[in-house]
């Protein structure tokens, strides 16, 4: 590494919006050669988009990027590749039907004549990037039947593979256990040797102190700082990703939990990748799982919601044991699910605001099955006002609303139940910024004061820091451990959740 | 051969068992099946449907449909039947028609370019087509041009040389869409179309491309079509859409897209003119033959369906990180 | 009359409808003005009563299409309608109840089977109603020979025939039919889980709707509605004539498609549709006066629906 490095790239002022949202905010930043920055900023601060812009998948309304000195205009991904710059995206970008060495080298494939794809050359190309990473990988596997963590590397090899001189990585560790941490970093000091700027783009600090010499703070859209690493504490930085006080967005707990019978009891369950899992949620509290993504929380939340049945073991829903065989028979014991994919498991996209809210509730809104509309845009109307919701009208269709006002949407369907008990969410902030977050966090806090309890399943440390009374920790569809509110630290939670070796349950 | 190519042509091994058993079993059961005579007829009967199930199957690999192969089919026949308008002379009116077919499909490619559903684009061009055909050659007759007829009803012995022609096809199609650069991007575009863009792959070439080829091929099925009747019929390639999307299917190649081989739908193509063969053998009359072709379809899809189902289970659970599914 | 006034305010909102009833409007004045005494009521309201089994075997494709779906079994069930009709009626008024009963039962079954494979064996809409379409035209083809037997009796022509003042009973039909499943759809809780289940059968299900059967339904209403093309079709021509219904399948989905229903499901509606016929009727109404052979309409279908579908991609729908 030289002494004073020069910029291999840079932002500058650099806006894009979607709609009426403003997603990146006139952000300016400078990638030196050689150097690792880390990108971090909570989920929806723009990080992600920035990197598109970067990355040429998006274009900028405002702003250039600049490359060399010289300012480019990216109109597609191939543009930015040929400039040298490569992504790993959070959102894999590979297909699971093809094998892992042609995944890798797509669109790059070294042909015969003009057309056909020479396999030897391609397999030996792919095997030179798998070495340099410090990995090695069965070429021949299909995609799809890969664990998520190898995946990840097979997405990190793939923006290798252009061997750029920027290499974006985005959230390139939420699925890697320790070790395969471990194999990433010193690829990317790799990477730095020959010159090559990194952006590491997380929301785990101690990676980030591990792998990045500079940092770039993103909040709302905007660079809030900027600056080598070592200026900073982990403190301060969390102060800057959230820009508040820390009890601001989670608020506390009035009351402490009682000790109840459970409301919800998993007994020995097995379904798909989950294990012999056995938890329990008592009434009026928030149970948090965490762990690496991947790892059987989903479908431990599935189960849960009807939307799986377990192949063995029981469950349990105020002492009465039960069998869910779908949501809606999930709904008659008070249970509500809210998916982690919005779009396509959670919204009906074209269908209006009021539509979208009111379904659940429709045989209590309308009597002897005929619409009151008044009376239903009314309900919708103060739920819509509880949460907050900045909408046009109740009539708009919910594919025009930001990330954020549809995840309220979708916590509104289910205020609307006032049977509602359990309410299990996945991955509920992705992508939803920082104001309406809090709210969300100040609506589950409220509801758990109603005696509703809460299955909250994150990848989001803090969030899981900041609301659950209690956090289970999964790996490889078994439970690694339980860590009650008091003792609960980001280090400890990361143990359970990425040392495979320890804890076997 | 690369490593999918392998997984999705070990994959094509139960139909090619399947129909395999099924020429076999007709052909102890019956005697007029064995004849030669019989022979031929079912490679010339097989002959248009491989080909245009080829064209298909490259539109349904890329997660599209392509509903517009069987007025083009009826196209070209019509269009064979009126050389002398078309053309004037064989090679003409034959160029004019394989260009024709290709020009259908660029219009049905720019259209899905532009956003329409590709079920709607190629269904609007069905009908049109369907117009142009009838307009013409109002109703089956014409003459066909007598080079062209001699070229399509050529035999090498037992053999329709249409019939190789198809499987020649059928194997260089096979082999663009498998080992060539646009055929690997074929399959991303059809495995997951938002990740082939942030792969980089230009989406619009390969949609264009595809289509062209899709128009083509059902051009020249229609010219093996013309070997088969002699003449010309506005009409004639309707049955074809249904079938072609039916051979397709039971070779294997899944209506989502970015899976099977092209190998598979050569052997759905060959079970399905053979169940038309079969049943005329065992002396099914046509209506029993309708309700035979349907229930094999809805039976075929199902047992795919309740197949694909679980390969897509598993692969659900070992799943594509979509950073929210877990 | 609030609700009318904020229905038609909403309904502004529409830029598909807008368009397409313009375009219908259009070709209704068009059709008027190149024939003499074109524009009289008594003249567009027969060729309204004339196709009303277009207009009501739309309707059942819009369920379908609202569903996510397509039904290409339409025309064969049309098919049936008639053939069945015409052997129990046999050309007794006194039949006449049972042989509807027996026309509807025999359609609504017909929808059964498409929509369990659909919305229950997850099979995919267009091969399954393609084949259902196949085997139910090998079914009235093995019953009838190719020959059908029976006829309509003289009473039931009156619906193709009469009229209450100057709007012949088939129109009457198509209207009602058109309120009572509009007011299905858009006045009732069923409509409401059906909309959702149409937009997203994933999000519905999780909402807890058991958006399958909702799936279902729309298939059967579509092959009733299908029955009741038949029917009219069959008071029409008085007899069972096979392939009569052939040509309503693709145009019954033109008519949907073009009225502004996408068949990604949950959007639009009947009062697209309705447009959607008109716009139909009277390309074809047009391209026959002016004596245009049938092959150009086929041309000018092709070429309306794909330009309606760039048009409304133009306008974000």
């Amino acid at each position: 590494m030289t002494d004073t490095p020069s910029t291999s790239i840079e932002c500058r002022n650099v806006t894009k919006r979607f709609g009426n949202t403003v997603a990146v905010d006139d952000v300016s930043l400078r990638l030196l050669k050689g150097r690792t920055t880390a990108l971090i900023g909570e989920n929806g601060a723009g990080k992600t988009t920035l990197m598109s812009v970067l990355a040429g998948e998006l274009q900028p309304d405002e702003g250039t990027v600049i490359v060399e000195g010289e300012e480019r205009r990216f109109r597609s991904p191939m543009d930015a590749r040929r400039a040298g710059i490569a992504i790993a995206h959070q959102e894999l970008s590979l297909f699971p039907d093809l094998t892992v060495a042609e995944n890798v080298a797509l669109v790059r494939e070294p042909t015969r004549g003009l057309l056909v794809i020479n396999n030897s050359r391609l397999r030996a190309s792919v095997r030179g990037t798998l070495e340099f990473m410090g990995i090695s990988l069965d070429l021949d596997r299909l995609v799809g039947e890969l664990s998520p963590a190898l995946q990840q590397l097979v997405e990190i090899a793939k923006a290798l593979h252009s061997r750029p001189q920027v290499l974006v990585l985005d959230e390139p560790t939420s699925s890697l256990a320790t070790q395969e941490v471990e194999v990433l970093r010193d690829c990317v000091r790799r990477l730095e040797d020959q010159e090559a700027s990194v952006v590491f783009v997380s929301h785990r600090l101690d990676e980030v102190f591990d792998f990045a010499d500079n940092v770039c703070v993103m909040r709302d859209g905007h660079l809030v700082a900027q600056g080598p690493l070592a200026e900073y504490t982990r403190d301060s930085l969390v102060t800057e990703m959230v820009g508040r006080e820390i009890t601001q967005v989670y608020p506390e707990r009035e009351h402490p939990p009682e000790d109840r019978p459970p409301f919800l009891e998993l007994s020995n369950v097995t379904a798909g990748s989950v294990r012999d899992l056995s938890l329990r949620l008592s009434p009026g509290s928030i149970i948090g799982i965490g762990g690496l993504e991947g790892q059987g929380q989903s479908i431990v939340a599935e189960v849960v919601a009807g939307i799986r049945q377990p192949e063995q073991g029981t469950l349990r829903v105020a002492g009465e044991e039960v069998r869910l065989r779908s949501p809606q028979d999930a709904l008659r014991h008070g249970i509500a699910y809210v998916p982690p994919d919005r779009q396509t498991s959670g919204l009906m996209l074209p269908l209006s605001i009021t539509k979208n809210t009111a379904v659940s509730a429709l045989r209590r809104i309308h009597k002897l099955g005929l619409i009151r509309p008044n009376r239903e845009r009314s309900e919708v109307s103060s739920v819509a006002d509880q949460l907050s919701l900045r909408y046009e009208r109740l009539s708009q269709e919910v594919g025009e609303l930001s990330g954020g006002n549809q995840q309220k949407v979708l916590f509104g369907r289910w205020l609307l139940v006032p049977s509602l008990k359990l309410l299990v969410l996945n991955d509920p902030t992705r992508g939803v910024d920082i104001g309406a977050r809090a709210e969300i966090y100040t609506l589950l806090r409220k509801l758990t004061e109603e005696d509703v309890s809460i299955l909250l399943i994150s990848t989001d440390l803090l969030e899981l820091l900041g609301l659950a009374d209690l956090i289970y920790v999964m790996y490889e569809g078994r439970i690694t451990g339980s860590v009650p509110r008091e003792q609960a630290t980001e280090e400890e939670i990361m143990r359970l959740a990425a040392n495979p070796d320890g804890q076997k349950s | 051969m690369s490593g999918s190519t392998l997984h999705n042509l070990r994959a094509t091994v139960p139909i090619w068992a399947f129909t395999a058993l099924l020429i076999l079993v007709a052909a102890l059961l019956s005697p007029p099946f064995r004849t030669l005579t019989n022979v031929t007829a079912l490679l010339s009967l097989a002959a248009p449907l491989i080909i245009v199930a080829t064209g298909q199957a490259v539109i349904i690999l890329m997660a599209g449909i392509d509903l517009s192969v069987g007025s083009v089919m009826s196209l070209a026949t019509a269009l064979a039947a009126s050389y002398a308008t078309f053309g004037g002379s064989a090679p003409v009116n034959t160029i004019l028609i394989l260009v024709v077919g290709a020009t259908i499909g660029a219009l049905n490619g720019l259209g899905v370019i532009a956003g329409v559903h590709p079920l709607i684009m190629t269904l609007s061009t069905y009908i049109a087509v369907r117009g142009v055909a009838l307009f013409v050659l109002p109703s089956p007759g014409g003459e066909v041009s007598g080079g062209l007829l001699q070229f399509v009803t050529l035999q090498v012995g037992v053999v329709p040389v249409f019939f190789i022609v198809a499987v020649a096809i059928a194997v260089v199609v096979w082999y663009a869409t498998a080992e060539s650069t646009w055929g690997r991007r074929l399959y991303a575009v059809g495995s997951n179309a938002t990740n082939a863009d942030k792969s980089g792959v230009n989406r619009k070439a390969v949609i264009l491309v595809g289509f062209i080829v899709s128009g083509l091929l059902a051009s020249v099925a229609g010219l093996a079509l013309v070997g088969r009747l002699y003449s010309g019929d506005p009409l004639a390639g309707d049955p074809y859409t249904l079938n072609s999307i039916t051979a397709v299917v039971l070779g294997g190649v899944a209506l989502t897209g970015g899976r099977g081989s092209i190998i598979g739908v050569l052997a759905g193509a060959l079970l399905v003119g053979s169940i038309g063969n079969v049943l005329n053998m065992f002396g099914v009359s046509s209506a029993y033959q309708f309700i035979a072709t349907g229930l094999i379809l809805i039976v075929a899809l199902y047992a795919y369906n309740v197949g694909v189902f679980r390969r897509d289970r598993s692969a659900a659970s070992a799943h594509l990180n979509t950073g929210g599914g877990r | 009359m609030t609700s009318i006034s904020k229905a038609l305010r909403n309904a502004a909102r529409r830029r598909d409808l807008i368009v397409s009833y313009s375009l219908a409007l259009i070709l209704l004045v068009v059709s008027g003005l190149i024939t003499s005494s074109g524009l009289q009521p008594n003249r567009i309201l027969t060729i309204f009563g004339q196709n009303a089994p277009l207009g009501v075997a739309a309707i059942g494709q819009t369920f379908v299409l609202l569903s996510g779906g397509l039904d290409l079994s339409v025309g064969p069930v049309i098919n049936l309608s008639n053939v069945v009709a015409s052997e129990v009626m046999d050309g007794q008024n006194g039949r006449i109840p049972l042989a509807v009963a027996a026309s509807l039962l025999a359609a609504a079954l017909v929808g059964l089977i498409n929509g369990v494979l659909v919305a229950k064996a997850k099979i995919n809409p267009l091969l399954t109603t393609l084949a259902v379409a196949t085997v139910v035209q090998g079914v009235y083809f093995a019953y009838t020979g190719g020959q059908p037997t029976g006829s309509i009796a003289p009473a039931f022509r009156v619906v193709s025939n009469g009229r209450i003042g100057v709007i012949p009973w088939s129109f009457i039909a198509w209207l009602l039919l058109w309120a009572i499943t509009a007011f299905l759809l858009y006045r009732t809780v069923f409509g409401r889980r059906f909309y959702a289940a149409g937009a997203n059968e994933r999000a519905a299900w999780i909402s807890g709707i058991s958006s399958s059967w909702y799936i279902v339904s729309a298939y059967v209403a579509s092959a009733v509605c299908a029955g009741l093309a038949g029917l009219l079709l069959s008071s029409y021509i008085g007899r069972a004539s096979i392939g009569v219904g052939d040509p309503y399948t693709l145009i019954s989905i033109a008519a949907v498609v073009i009225g502004g229903t996408a068949f990604t499901g949950g959007v639009g509606g009947l009062a697209g549709t309705f447009a959607g016929v008109v716009v139909m009727v009277f390309i074809a109404t047009i391209l026959s006066t002016l004596n245009i052979p049938a092959a150009a309409q086929f041309v000018a279908q092709g070429v309306v629906i794909a330009s309606m579908m760039l048009l409304y991609n133009r306008l974000g729908r």
